[in-house]
């Protein structure tokens, strides 16, 4: 069963956007980054992550502490961490849910703790600003989180968070439900260094008996948050472009789950699967043939250490990776009123060399790719390259023999004498 | 409520800085010269705004800072007013202690800056001035300059004024350890005239620089005013890390 984790892009603006999903559920996102941050084409320190199959949804938000070491790292590696987590849960009671997942918020400071040592400071980078850096590192990088599981299966509901992030549920009628235990900290969050902080993770396990929508987001959506009692995607947008001109414009995430959703006529159909492929084997390019009524596709692209997908309008994708190990590349096609398409074969990229699709459920370990023959087209270039560069010799050694007889036959001519005294 | 707007990209906070280099900032404090560290404590809260400032490696310009260093004469360390990004590529100046302490021209100085930037100083913190000395004035009575910034406003509040006096005779008792110093609570606290000239010209802390301090693990009470005994490192700092406390985005 392929199950990916969604996650959206950190480095660039998501417009409000919707994934009608089997349940029927939808899921309905935005992602903006803070004007300092979209002004310096920096990363957003939001993360947003989701996996779901027909039944279950398990979806982490989370925001990085600006003043920690590159709060992006946290936010994205807890993000991750938060979806496996809760998609595998088997906690049947709040407190067991907590226990094992305030544990598994200490393991997890190991791997985090070295993404935090292996973060490299770029060298031209003024040497205050350096140590200042230096500094943050010793105290790891940081992040609140806002979390959860829906098992439609067991009619259960888990909910997880540290922070002022918030989380929502919302009632037939719109009205806000009640969250056992909602306190909302600002000092809380979760240290790759320390695990909880300031505290310990806050959660429940519920019914999910009369709960129509999730929703959780950052707090750069300052007041709005209380509006979300019903969301569409305009309203998204145009708050994201409002919270924008705020003077302390903050990274804005929202994510939504409505679990209610029905199709205005008949029923969802499912869009036809891509078919993946490569059209040359020079460049790692993924290509596929338009999927008809699909508005834009999704690229999983998995190195093995840190999967992301990414939404794309064209049937074109660059992997923006220099290759350092294979990639394990898929896509979907979407759009904001069918059930997304299967997930295409696979095809694994490998450090400029391409395997063929094969039926292998992505996150096994990808087959060996075969050694391919060094490409012709770049021996035919490096020949072409070598023939100029000979001309350019051949042509300088007779210019060369030219001055040397035209200065012999003045010295002949004219003598060495009068030849020196013309100079002078 | 006063003393709420908080330092941003577009809404930053200027801090004016005005160091005494009197010649008797050479003298000894321990195994260091005062104004070793002094510019010390500058590096220090520098680098805590650089901290607070960067957002990954992005440093946002959420604090603008200026610098006149003042003997006999004054001195536009900066040359006007330099964000922090700005000032991070630069680092902290060195300054060559001599001459007197012309107290008022520095403020004086002050005082013409900030009327040249109020007026843009709308959703802005309240603009702090930092005064570190070691000793008396020479010429003018600074006091009047002085309250007449005080009574300078912004709409988040009057111009902030903090005062630092290097000096073990500020006080009638010894400060313990620096992080547990609850402030001035008392005037009867303070040992001569100087020291309540200063206690004069001091603001009172707002609630959301205390706020501020705690967070960086200090016990400062409320009501306590921005008057620092520098008698050690540790209270030199500690006054340093008032002046970018100023709470942020």
């Amino acid at each position: 069963m392929l199950t990916p984790t969604i996650t959206i892009p950190q480095d660039r603006e998501t417009v409000a956007s919707r994934d009608i999903v089997p349940g029927p559920m939808a899921f309905t996102y935005v992602y903006a980054r803070s004007r300092d941050s979209r002004g310096a084409n920096t990363a957003g320190q939001d993360f947003i992550a989701y996996r779901y199959d027909a039944h279950r949804i398990a979806f982490a938000v989370c925001d990085g502490v600006s003043q920690s070491f590159y709060g992006e790292i946290a936010a994205r590696f807890l993000g991750l961490r938060l979806v496996d987590f809760l998609w595998n849960t088997t906690a049947a009671a709040t407190e067991p849910f907590l226990a094992s997942l305030d544990q598994s918020l200490r393991e997890w400071t190991t791997e985090a703790s070295a993404t935090v040592t292996a973060k490299t400071i770029r060298a031209e980078l003024p040497e205050m600003q350096k140590v200042a850096l230096e500094r943050k590192r010793e105290n790891g990088s940081e992040s609140m989180f806002a979390a959860g599981l829906i098992d439609r299966r067991a009619e259960q509901i888990g909910l997880c968070w540290m922070g002022d992030m918030r989380l929502w549920l919302w009632d037939q009628h719109g009205r806000a439900v009640d969250i056992p235990g909602a306190v909302w900290e600002t000092r809380e969050r979760w240290s790759s260094r320390l695990g909880p902080k300031n505290g310990s993770p806050r959660g429940c396990l519920m019914p999910i008996a009369g709960i129509t929508r999730i929703t959780a987001h950052s707090d750069g959506v300052g007041r709005y948050g209380a509006q979300f009692s019903e969301l569409s995607q305009d309203l998204l947008n145009s708050m994201v472009d409002e919270l924008g001109k705020a003077a302390a414009s903050d990274d804005v995430s929202v994510f939504d789950i409505d679990l209610a959703i029905h199709p205005l006529y008949g029923q969802f159909t499912t869009l036809p699967t891509p078919v993946l492929h490569v059209p040359s084997d020079a460049e790692p390019v993924l290509e596929w043939k338009p999927v008809p009524f699909a508005s834009r596709y999704r690229v999983l692209i998995d190195d093995g250490i840190s999967p992301y997908t990414q939404d794309v309008e064209s049937t074109t994708y660059f992997p923006p990776h220099a290759l350092t190990s294979p990639l394990t590349c898929a896509v979907q096609a979407l759009n904001d009123y069918a059930f997304p398409s299967a997930w295409s074969d696979h095809v694994i990229i490998e450090a400029g060399r391409l395997t063929a699709p094969a039926p292998v459920i992505i996150g096994d370990e990808p087959e060996a790719a075969k050694t391919q023959p060094k490409k012709p087209q770049r021996q035919k270039k490096s020949q072409r390259s070598r023939a100029r560069s000979l001309l350019t010799v051949l042509v300088s050694a007779l210019l060369l023999v030219v001055i040397v007889v035209a200065v012999w036959i003045a010295v002949v001519i004219v003598g060495w004498n009068d030849l020196v005294g013309l100079a002078k | 409520m006063p003393y709420t707007a908080v330092a941003t990209s577009t809404t930053p906070v200027l801090i004016i800085y005005l160091l005494d280099i009197s010649g008797s900032m050479s003298q000894m404090l321990g195994d260091k010269k005062r104004v070793e560290i002094v510019s010390d404590a500058l590096q220090e809260i520098a680098l805590e705004m650089v901290a607070r400032s960067t957002k990954g490696e992005l440093v946002s310009p959420r604090y603008r800072l200026a610098i006149y260093a003042y003997e006999s004469t004054v001195h536009d360390i900066l040359g006007g007013v330099r964000t922090i990004d700005q000032f991070v590529r630069d680092g902290v100046p060195e300054f060559a202690p001599r001459g007197g302490t012309n107290t008022a021209a520095a403020f004086l100085a002050a005082e013409q800056l900030l009327q040249q930037e109020l007026q843009y100083m709308e959703g802005h913190p309240a603009p702090l001035i930092c005064h570190m000395t070691d000793g008396e004035y020479q010429g003018d009575d600074p006091t009047p300059i002085v309250q007449r910034i005080m009574g300078m406003n912004t709409p988040d509040g009057n111009v902030l004024v903090e005062n630092i006096f290097i000096s073990d005779k500020i006080l009638r008792a010894p400060v313990g350890e620096a992080d547990k110093w609850p402030g001035i609570v008392n005037e009867a606290d303070l040992a001569n005239e100087y020291a309540r000239t200063l206690l004069r010209m001091s603001s009172p802390i707002p609630e959301s620089y205390l706020s501020e301090m705690q967070e960086f693990g200090y016990g400062l009470q409320a009501g306590a005013p921005m008057l620092f005994p520098g008698q050690s490192k540790d209270l030199i700092k500690m006054a340093f890390t008032m002046s970018g406390a100023t709470p942020v985005a």
